[in-house]
């Protein structure tokens, strides 16, 4: 077989020409998004929120667990840019969220940048972005307005806890477990790794109706001033906001609601795909969860 | 007409020649039509927020699909997110249209195999065959140096002939030069 016909033969591996993937979203589709997107900000980094989905949730235990995990994740987020898990890397300039590693965000990004692009990155500088998340840029760009150099890296111990808790074969992600279950294990972990001062509750779910793991439209953060920064980059937000579809073994559960066929259904990479939210930039219904490090003051009851 | 008229103009330009093609490459990798709206939005609000430093002319192409790629890549790593953009375009869905992009996979020895290979060398591979991109334009792509995308090519080119059964192991071996 020539070299141009396994070309060829790779070419018709391709499951959509172009002209069938533009109509998949129609002429009127195209035009508002041009519409959109020639109505945003030049030159800046823009930063949309997200939209709030609100969908039938799945286990009405699962949704307790990822409470407690919206809630201990909240806790991290919210507070200062060097108390988040994750890093805001500007690779070419497209944004890339990745979770936090070595407590050093330069670092995390050159590797990230490296993996990206096959290349060393170049020197990076990492830095509080005013929204509440570390972003690192190449040394060489000036960053925006706002940005201050971070002095030192992240809270490692931070880091280690988030991963515990988002593990799927030991953390909150491993099943469906009921209030208590997850408050134990996460209250088990702050011990773990030495995080004293914090307090995890569950709020009171007992209609379990709404998939809303962070609503929007609350307004009273328990302590939203306590550093005052508001948390997340712009993707770390949304994770906050997609609704948890998790879709765990019924008999381990007993409560298997009637579910409308949903992505994690379907999809093969499932687990990938039914991560619990992490809470950042909007603020936990009251009663949440709470964290009161030393010397500062929790308004959470 | 004034500077900020003007750079909406190119942009409008350079957006109708590159939807159609952005589209592509997006519903090519990303099954979800909410994830495929996002990827496209995000792809083309980096070309608005970067229009004027961004590589202009052929090699804006190849520059936005690898765009496009790393906004993918975010969200493998898990980093969604819905986006008022990508709402708004996966509004419009046409459910139709989206069936017929959405059709089963192939399960011929050549699909298997060149699903066995790494994210990278698919990437690489696929970019040449569905993306049409020459060695020049894979270089902008992946932000990498020409000999360097020549080896990562010749390599993944030997990793899928590997991957191939032994009765379709010629496939890849044939004029090297239409490959690198």
């Amino acid at each position: 077989m020539s070299g141009r016909s396994s070309i060829e033969s790779l070419r018709q591996l391709a499951r959509v020409s172009d002209v069938e993937a533009a109509a998949v979203f129609g002429a009127a589709g195209r035009e508002e998004l041009l519409e959109e997107l020639t109505r945003l900000p030049v030159g800046r980094r823009v930063r949309r929120q997200p939209i709030v989905r609100r969908r039938p949730f799945v286990l009405a235990v699962a949704f307790v667990a990822t409470l407690a995990t919206a809630a201990a994740a909240w806790a991290i987020f919210h507070t200062s840019a060097q108390e988040t898990t994750s890093v805001e890397c500007v690779i070419k300039g497209v944004d890339t969220i990745i979770p936090a590693t070595s407590g050093d965000p330069a670092a995390d990004c050159a590797v990230q940048w490296k993996r990206d692009e096959g290349t060393a990155a170049p020197p990076l500088r990492a830095y509080d972005n005013g929204d509440g998340g570390v972003t690192v840029i190449p040394s060489s760009e000036t960053p925006p307005a706002g940005f201050k150099r971070l002095v030192s890296g992240q809270d490692v111990d931070l880091i280690q806890l988030q991963a515990s808790l988002d593990d799927f074969v030991n953390g909150l992600n491993s099943s469906c477990l009921s209030g208590a279950a997850a408050t134990s294990l996460t209250e088990g972990r702050l011990s773990q790794f030495g995080l004293a001062g914090w307090t995890v509750s569950l709020r009171d779910n007992g209609s379990a109706g709404s998939a809303s793991p962070a609503p929007a439209e609350t307004k009273q953060a328990p302590r939203e001033k306590a550093t005052g920064t508001r948390a997340g980059t712009s993707t770390s937000s949304t994770r906050a906001r997609r609704p948890s579809r998790c879709s765990q073994d019924p008999i381990r559960t007993g409560e298997l609601r009637p579910a409308s066929p949903t992505r994690c259904d379907r999809s093969p990479s499932a687990a990938s795909r039914c991560r619990p939210p992490l809470p950042t930039s909007a603020p936990p219904p009251t009663g949440w969860a709470s964290r009161s490090p030393p010397g500062r003051t929790s308004s959470t009851p | 007409m004034t500077g900020v008229g003007e750079r909406r103009e190119r942009f409008e330009a350079a957006y109708r020649e590159l939807y159609a093609p952005i589209c592509g490459y997006t519903l090519r990798r990303v099954r979800e039509p909410e994830d495929a709206a996002e990827v496209i939005a995000e792809t083309f609000a980096t070309l608005w927020r970067r229009f004027d430093a961004c590589p202009q002319g052929a090699e804006m192409r190849p520059w936005l699909f690898g765009v496009a790629r790393r906004v993918i890549g975010n969200q493998r790593r898990g980093e969604r997110r819905r986006t008022a953009l990508g709402e708004r375009l996966v509004e419009n869905l046409d459910q139709r249209a989206f069936a017929t992009a959405d059709s089963p996979g192939d399960s011929s020895a050549l699909a298997r195999a060149f699903a066995s290979l790494s994210d990278s060398d698919r990437e690489l591979l696929s970019l040449v065959a569905w993306e049409g991109l020459t060695r020049e334009e894979l270089a902008v792509a992946l932000g990498a140096n020409r000999a360097t995308v020549r080896l990562r090519l010749h390599r993944a080119r030997k990793r899928l002939r590997d991957a191939l059964p032994p009765t379709q192991a010629r496939f890849t071996g044939g004029q090297e030069h239409e490959w690198t």
